[in-house]
């Protein structure tokens, strides 16, 4: 468990300037959600009912889940199941393969990353574009995105134009946003015109009436789902809600929560394929029942995506999303990890965390996030019997007063080697980014002993 | 055992079916001000032109193309608006990489919402749908008396005015914030417009 020294191996940011530059971007994402929320009078009771929503829904999932389904196929869409990401990427790939698909371009969606679709697509000769441009960027620049909504925001202008000037033929000095999304819109364009099929994700589903709910600002999904005769929508079994009345409690708190905007620039409701097209969902688990079965975390899973928490985390905003090592990071992606998997490796994030309780007070539907990260500390598995031999030792040292005196005095003793950063000093994680305070001169109970000498 | 049954299995097994749903929502009703969605519509980064009266509509929405600059002007078969030769319509059955150089797009908007500034347009054909993103820029026309105040008016309007049908609600040009700043027509329009039509 080695947070501190992973996220500097992990090099999230380059330099102290453009860490700045990711601290304030997400910081204001967290203002701006702050504005949003206090011009909606009955914001907390959305929340409120909101949360309701999906606990019932999560309770109740399998008829929901079935009548979903129903519906969906009454529309006329052709419904998968997938257990893990191996069968999701196998369906989604039978799907392409039986139609000769070369071509596909794709919307944002987490759980395709999720499952790693991509290079297994493009191993079998099917090229994906990711058609968010914070996505496309990350796709160029072969990297995993660093945040669920804005997956860029950790890259400079700077960075893109030379990105770009290599990969899309942009002129070479070229760093003005404007100029460099008009180049990306371009190439897009192209090839949403020349796609075979398109795939989404989906931000909600409808029990009622089988709809799939996309929201985008910028048009990237609807391009892709209107112009090829195939779409392909991904979406996680935790994402239904009941009724069609339900859907503007949550459309009113997601981009609010998420970027301040009262509402995404387009939110588009399919029932169906349109006349001649065809349009396919993939109801994917991959850990999602293991988590629905644990009555301490399961409500996790109410989570609509809306990145809230990782705006206002200040781990996340330090460190960035990079140094979480998986698909979703932030606080969401650390009680996540845990509960789909066993043996994650994001196991250990729970404890990467100061528990300062911000991420519980800004989601909008509610999740008791820090309560869940501390549950999750004692739950978590070290693959050993027995404690690390730290907390064995200090648990020793502080049962015994004598042991006790005697290993303060030690400290005290070797205070000033201890308190500077050397290799292979095990005090060395703590002190990345923390000075300790200067040397205590002698011991509390010492002083006490001198004061009470001495009188009041 | 198909995948089906596996997973439905275990969510079966998993669902605790203790928290009942909490009913209806029930919003805060507050008057459907067209000045309050004109400003909801400017932060999303559009315009609003009126309310215009009915007959000065045609002049109106021509006059926003003409600042728009020249290039063909497309209008869905819905929008009960004569623009005479200035524009075409948009054949339902046309193949939707075809309207790739629509320069304006004008269709008409079913219900408006005031506190985000979102309009709802029904989803019909392949090139019906593809329109409003293909076009440089964006004009939407919408009566005074479909303006709603707050989202979930605007989805019990919809569904007075049509069936459960696929459908969009737009609320401003296309845009995105991914490399530092807000641009606008990162892949759709850049620009969005709504004509109001007084009562």
């Amino acid at each position: 468990m080695r947070h501190a020294l992973d996220a500097a191996a992990l090099e999230s940011f380059p330099d102290d300037a453009s860490l700045g530059k990711h601290f304030d971007a997400v910081s204001d994402l967290r203002l701006r959600r702050d504005a949003a929320a206090a011009r909606v009078v009955d914001f907390e009771a959305l929340r409120t009912h909101a949360a309701s929503i999906k606990r019932h829904t999560l309770d109740h999932l399998d008829s929901y889940l079935a009548r979903f389904e129903e519906r969906a196929q009454e529309a006329g869409c052709t419904v998968h199941w997938a257990v893990d990401a191996e069968e999701h990427n196998r369906i989604v790939h039978g799907i392409l393969a039986e139609r000769g698909v070369r071509h596909v371009v794709k919307s944002k969606s987490m759980l395709t990353e999720e499952c790693g679709l991509n290079p297994f697509l493009e191993s079998r000769g099917i090229e994906v574009a990711d058609t968010d441009l914070g996505e496309r960027i990350v796709q160029l620049g072969r990297e995993a995105p660093s945040h669920i909504v804005v997956p860029a925001i950790h890259r400079s202008r700077e960075y893109v134009g030379e990105l770009f000037h290599r990969t899309l033929g942009s002129p070479p000095d070229e760093t003005d946003p404007a100029a460099l999304s008009a180049v990306a819109r371009r190439d897009l364009r192209r090839r949403f015109l020349q796609a075979e099929a398109g795939i989404t994700g989906v931000n909600f589903g409808i029990a009622e009436t089988g709809a799939l709910v996309v929201c985008t600002n910028e048009g990237n999904a609807d391009l892709g789902m209107h112009l090829p005769p195939v779409h392909i929508a991904c979406m996680g079994i935790e994402k239904l809600i009941p009724r069609v009345e339900d859907l503007p409690v949550f459309l009113r708190l997601l981009a609010r929560s998420a970027t301040g905007q009262a509402i995404t620039a387009y939110t588009t409701v399919v029932r169906g394929p349109r006349p001649g097209a065809e349009l396919h969902v993939v109801l994917v688990d991959n850990g999602r029942t293991r988590l629905l079965s644990d009555p301490e975390h399961r409500d996790a899973l109410a989570c609509i995506r809306c990145g809230a928490c990782l705006n206002t985390c200040p781990v996340y905003r330090r460190a960035g999303g990079h140094a979480y090592g998986q698909t979703v990071a932030g606080p969401i992606g650390s009680v996540l990890a845990p509960g789909f998997r066993e043996d994650t490796p994001g196991r250990t994030l729970p404890f990467a965390s100061s528990l300062c309780g911000s991420c519980s007070a800004v989601c909008p539907v509610k999740i008791d996030l820090h309560e869940q990260l501390l549950l999750w500390r004692t739950r978590t598995p070290f693959g050993a019997a027995r404690a690390p031999l730290g907390a064995r030792l200090a648990a020793r040292i502080l049962a015994r007063p004598r042991l006790y005196r005697l290993t303060g005095r030690l400290a005290r003793g070797l205070w000033p080697i201890l308190s500077k950063r050397w290799p292979g000093n095990p005090v060395g994680a703590w002190l990345e980014g923390r000075a300790l305070p200067p040397h205590p001169g002698t011991s509390f109970r010492t002083r006490l002993a001198g004061r009470k000498e001495r009188g009041p | 055992m198909t995948t089906r049954e596996r997973i439905l299995g275990a969510v079966t097994r998993a669902c605790s079916r203790t928290r009942v749903y909490p009913g209806p929502y029930a919003s805060p009703t507050t008057e459907p001000l067209a000045s309050d969605f004109g400003r909801a519509i400017r932060e999303a980064g559009g315009r609003m032109e009126g309310p215009v009266p009915h007959g000065d509509v045609p002049s109106t929405i021509l006059s926003v193309c003409r600042l728009q600059g020249t290039g063909p002007v497309r209008v869905t078969p819905d929008l009960d608006v004569d623009l005479g030769s200035h524009a075409s319509t948009v054949d339902p059955d046309a193949v939707p990489a075809s309207l790739d150089d629509t320069h304006v797009c004008v269709a008409r908007g079913l219900v408006g919402v005031c506190e985000n500034g979102a309009v709802a347009l029904p989803l019909e054909s392949g090139a019906l749908r593809a329109a409003p993103f293909l076009c440089e820029h964006l004009v939407l026309v919408l009566g005074v008396a479909d303006l709603v105040s707050d989202l979930h008016a605007g989805f019990v309007r919809l569904l007075d005015r049509r069936s459960e049908g696929s459908h969009i609600w737009i609320s401003g040009p296309s845009k995105t914030a991914d490399i530092e700043e807000l641009v606008f027509g990162a892949h759709g329009p850049r620009t969005l417009t709504v004509v109001l039509v007084a009562d």
